[in-house]
Parts: C-alpha cells; structure tokens; sequence
C-alpha cells in the first residue's frame, strides 16, 4: 500500500480508552503503536530462563525497567508430596539469588506450582506494589524454588519487561 | 491515563540536550521516547548469559546491533588463588567463541618473470668496405665501444669484438658470450644482440649504438651520362650525376679523349668543386686545360658536367667518362639500432600472513600454498605460536620444491606477521597465487568489547558494571557476530554466574 505520510492511521483501530484515531499513542505512559489489530509496545524486552531447576538470577538490568507480565512452563511436573513452587524474585544490592522480593502472588505469593500439569502454561499474577515490580540498574531478577524438586524438568519462565 | 492527541508532548519531559519540547526525540542518534520521568529508548533489547563457567557464546546477532551496557553478577565467588575473571567478547567469523582470529593473507610483491633484453643493428646492405664500431652501455656500468668490425665481418667476430671491449672495461662479472650475436653481417643482414648471460640478463640495458663513419659504400656515386654526343658541329657534353649521400672519402675521374687511351684523375674530394675538378683533369688529358670545361658540381650536392670544347677535342663524339666511388664514404647511414625485447627485471614474489585479529592463546592453524600453479597444498596443523623454523619446515614437507627455496620468516603469528618468499630457482620471479590461513582452529579471547574483565573472586551476589571499550567498532555488531563469555583462570566455586548485555540496533 503506497502511503506518502510519514505516520499514517492503522486500516482499523484496536479498541481502547479515549477517542484517539491515531496509530500511536501513549496508554498509561508507554507509547503503543496500533497494528490494525493490537497496540503494540516497541520498548519492552522479554528475557528468558530456560531449564533451570535451581535457584539463580537470570537478568541484571542495565537500565530502570518494569516488569510487565511473567509466564511459565514446565515438561515435567513435580512429584513430591508436598507443595513445589517456583518464584521469581527482584533481587537488589547483595541479595542471594531468590532472597529478593517475591513478584508474584499466585497460590497465596508461592509463586507457579510445579506440581501442576506438564506443559501447561501459567501467568502470574504480579505483585500490586508497583515499586516492587520495578528494577533499577543493577536489580536482578531470579529464579526461586520452593520444595522438592523431584523430577520437575523443563522449567522455563519468560519475563516481559518494559523500559521506564 | 488516556490520551486523546495522536502523540501528545508527555506531561513533564525528563531533562535532555537541545531544546526540543516534542515526546519523541533523538539522542546520540537513537530514538527517544519521554514518558515524563526518563528518556526511553524503545529499540534496546537485552541478552543474557545464564550460568556455566565454561567459555560460550549467548548471543548471535540477526541485525547489525551495538552494545551498550553490561553488568554482571554470581552467586558464589572463586576461590582459586589466581585471578579468575569473565569477560565478555565479539566474535566475528566462525566456529567456537574466540574462534576465527587469523589475520589477513596478502601478496606484498608480486613476482614478476626477468625477460632477457634484445636489440638489433638494421643491415645496412648499401655499405661495400670500410669498418663499424658498436658501444654498449649495460645496465649499471659505464659504456665501452668495440674496436673497428669489418663491414662483413660474421656474427662470430663481432661477439668477439664485444668480448674484448666488455673485457677491457671490466664490466662486473662478465663472462665471454654473455652477448650473444646472431645474424650480419652488417652489409648482408641484421645483427641481433640478446643479453642472455648472468651478467647482462633480465635488465634493462640502454641502446647499443653504431659508429658507421669508417664504412664505405662503392658503387653508390652518381652515375655517368652523355647528355649530347658530339659531331660535326656539335660539342660532346656528359654528366657525372649527384652523389648527395656521400659524406666523405673521394673519387677519381676516368676520361679516354679522342680515343687515346683512359686517363684516370687522381683522388678527388667528394666535395670538390669544378674549379678543383677542372685542374684534376687538366693534369691528365694531355690536351690543352680547360679545353674538357667542368662546371656544376660539387659531386655531393650536384651533377658535374663535362663539356670537350676545346679546339683539340671539340665536334667529336667521346668515349663516355666514368666515376670510381668506392672511396666515398656514407657515414651516418649504418643500420638503424633498435631494441625488440626490453629487458625485465625479474622480481621474487613476497606475501604475508598478517598477525592475528584476536588474541590468540591457543589451537593451531594450517597455510595453504599453491606453488607455481600447481595444485593447493596443505601444511599439517601448526600450533599458533609457532615459530619461523617451525612453519618453514611445515611448509617444506609439503611445498614440492627444494627446501627453504618458499622462505618463511617473521613470526610467530601472535604478535609479528608470517613473511613467506618465493625465492629459490624452481619458484623464484613468478607470480605466485596467494597463500591462504586457516585459523578455524585457533582460541582466542575474541574482541574486547569491555575494558577490563569481571572479577569473579569478588562478593557474591554483587552486581559489577564493565566499563565498555573505547573502539567503537569492537562494540558493533554486524548480523551473525556473536557475545560470547570468555573465563579466565580456575573456576573452582564460581557459580550462578549471570551477564546481562543490553544492545541497540544501529
């Protein structure tokens, strides 16, 4: 499609707040580009911990971010009798990975269950604090197993973040 | 909080350079968004390296990117009394992190054949006695001249000729036939001179040049005439034509007047006038002088005539008059010298192995040579410090030539480049192909993209901020370069070892 602007309206326009017609726009302080479908947010970053099954950071932050949503997975689910349970953790100065503040309030701030069925997906639920849910340079993020970890396998979180 | 405004300024801007109140900016070249507390720039991303202790690459670039920050943090300490550290590398080109670190392979001088010079003395087939004398100048020494050549004299004599005078001279390393003659003689053919021996050959020699001044050329003087026979009434008149050509040397007149025999003049110069004619021939006619008038002339620049109008030789038809030219001389008119073939310095081929990109701590690398354009041949693998000797003899052992005739110097290619010369006779002033290195196997620590190095003995779950390297270029990353962890020392109790790079995209 020949377009001769420099930002043209998307065809169509996902429904949000306000009676904006642009294609960009700013929603709770993030820009937000419209792609006809979605509004897409072109400063947030995912990061990965992929098949770790102990405690451990997986993300210095460079820059001031917050977390925006976190999501997990496992192939194998535990098997030990008692509760199994993974949370991710905002770790600052010298905390130990998983000694930071818990980032999620799933089944009473335990964080994903890891007793759960295999290869079903789990969105956590975010800690309502928003000074929680924000990294300042050198804030880590990290992985914090609770229980036995009997044949839980496959473990893998990703982490959306955005620059603030 | 909704906004009604396509894009409207943010509520308060973060403090920026320039003036501009828009939400979006520039900075550095990067695009900036306020979101009214911080200038974010919405193309970063970040890449991590998760745990391990072992030497890997975590990231691969899909787009050219440019490293912006990196910090790093582990969740137990080293406890080794060495130093033990991480660093963060760019690896370019291929294989395993620090991979692919040879330096560039590059012909300094490329060989070039020796051509042997010819020249040539043009025949110079007018010329009939007399002699010649050729100077030879020769690369780098002073000219020396032969003695008199025979006009005829056979291509033999004339080698001989310049033997004796390159001899007399002393010309550096002179061999007799260094010079070899073929053709003349001169009167008959072209001489040909080809610089073919040790002292003369693949140079570039100045002309060789011919004095013809001692050549003669008989036969070549104007040609007589009767331009009116004389009878009853009518005086004889005859005409000895121009000899324009003739330079020098001298002829001699033959009359027989009124059938009394041939009287030959004595020698006349070649540029005689009439006047001198006249009395060349009033001392032989035995008739009264000036009775047989001369006029025109002389005999180099005009036809001399003849006229018998004298009482005593007057009204009678005369036998014709005739010139004998042999001693004329036509200097300047030898063979014209020329040269066919230029003589070519040859010239050894020179290429080099540049030092390594990286720094290179260990694997080997092999050199691929193709010799005389025969077929690539390999040396085994040579470790990545190797020295001269050891790359000479590597390549020895598979070159096909005689040993340390392909000449290896420099080195070793961890700080100082590899210099391989072509100069043994089986290789020496050709154009070689260009050796090749394959350094696929070579560990190096990559290009440092931070100064300095983590230090992985420092407090557990401490988060350390590497100060990035000044060169620009060691920070960008172009499609398919690589991040790589690169550990140094023993890595006893390191552990939880995270590092997070965050990149832009240029």
């Amino acid at each position: 499609m020949a377009d001769s602007s420099s930002i043209r309206k998307a065809t169509s326009l996902p429904v949000a707040t306000g009676r904006n017609a642009s294609s960009i726009r700013y929603i709770d302080g993030e820009l937000a580009v419209s792609n006809g479908t979605n509004w897409i947010y072109p400063g947030r970053v995912e990061v990965v911990s992929n098949g770790a099954v102990a405690d451990g950071a997986f993300y210095v932050a460079n820059r001031a971010m917050e977390v925006v949503a976190i999501r997990q997975i496992h192939s194998v689910a535990g098997t030990d009798g008692s509760a199994v349970s993974l949370q991710v953790t905002k770790d600052t100065t010298t905390n130990a990975p998983g000694a930071g503040t818990d980032l999620l309030t799933n089944n009473t701030n335990a964080g994903f269950n890891l007793k759960s069925t295999a290869n079903t997906v789990q969105t956590g639920t975010l800690t309502a604090t928003a000074a929680t849910k924000k990294l300042a340079a050198g804030d880590r993020l990290s992985l914090d197993f609770a229980g036995t970890l009997t044949d839980v396998a496959g473990v893998v979180v990703t982490v959306t973040l955005r620059p603030i | 909080m909704s906004d009604a405004s396509s894009l409207r300024r943010a509520v308060s801007l973060p403090v920026a350079t320039g003036n501009s109140n828009s939400t979006v900016r520039y900075i550095d070249g990067e695009l900036a968004l306020a979101n009214g507390t911080n200038w974010i720039y919405p193309q970063r991303v970040e890449t991590t390296f998760i745990g391990g202790t072992t030497d890997s690459a975590f990231y691969v670039a899909n787009r050219a990117m440019e490293v912006v920050a990196i910090r790093q943090v582990h969740s137990t300490a080293g406890s080794d009394a060495g130093a033990v550290t991480l660093k963060i590398t760019k690896d370019t080109g291929v294989t395993t992190p620090g991979g692919d670190s040879a330096g560039a392979a590059t012909t300094t001088t490329a060989g070039v054949a020796g051509v042997n010079e010819v020249q040539s003395i043009a025949a110079h087939t007018a010329a009939t006695g007399g002699t010649y004398t050729l100077t030879l100048t020769l690369s780098g020494e002073s000219a020396f001249t032969t003695g008199a050549i025979a006009y005829n004299a056979n291509a033999a004599t004339i080698q001989t000729a310049i033997d004796v005078a390159a001899t007399t001279a002393a010309i550096t390393g002179w061999t007799n036939a260094d010079i070899v003659v073929t053709g003349g003689p001169l009167s008959s053919g072209a001489l040909t001179l080809t610089f073919s021996g040790n002292s003369v050959k693949e140079k570039n020699h100045t002309q060789t040049t011919i004095d013809g001044a001692a050549l003669t050329a008989a036969g070549t003087a104007g040609a007589p005439s009767t331009t009116t026979p004389g009878d009853v009434g009518v005086d004889e008149v005859q005409s000895i034509a121009a000899h324009v050509a003739a330079t020098g040397g001298t002829y001699t007149l033959s009359l027989n007047i009124n059938g009394g025999g041939v009287v030959t003049t004595g020698a006349i110069a070649y540029n005689a006038n009439a006047a001198t004619v006249q009395t060349a021939i009033n001392a032989v006619s035995g008739v009264t002088a000036d009775h047989i008038v001369v006029t025109g002339g002389p005999l180099s620049s005009g036809a001399l005539t003849l006229t018998f109008s004298g009482d005593d030789v007057d009204e009678t038809d005369q036998a014709q008059t005739t010139i004998d030219g042999a001693l004329l001389t036509i200097a300047g008119t030898a063979g014209a010298p020329s040269t066919s073939t230029q003589g070519v310095v040859g010239v050894n081929e020179v290429q080099s192995i540049a030092p390594y990109l990286n720094t290179v701590t260990g694997g080997t690398y092999t050199l691929s040579l193709t010799i005389n354009g025969g077929g690539v041949v390999t040396t085994g693998a040579l470790a990545y410090n190797a020295s001269a000797a050891t790359v000479q003899t590597a390549v020895n052992a598979v070159s096909g030539v005689t040993a340390g005739h392909v000449a290896i110097t420099g080195g070793p290619l961890t700080t100082t480049a590899l210099t391989v010369t072509f100069s043994g006779a089986d290789v020496d002033k050709t154009n070689q192909t260009q050796t090749t290195i394959d350094g696929s196997s070579l560990v190096s620590t990559g290009l440092t993209v931070q100064t300095g190095t983590f230090n992985l003995k420092s407090t557990a779950n401490t988060v350390q901020t590497a100060t990035l390297t000044a060169t620009a270029a060691n920070k960008k990353l172009a499609a398919g370069d690589k991040l790589s962890a690169n550990f140094s020392g023993t890595m006893t109790a390191v552990a939880g070892v995270v590092a997070t790079v965050t990149l832009r995209p240029i």
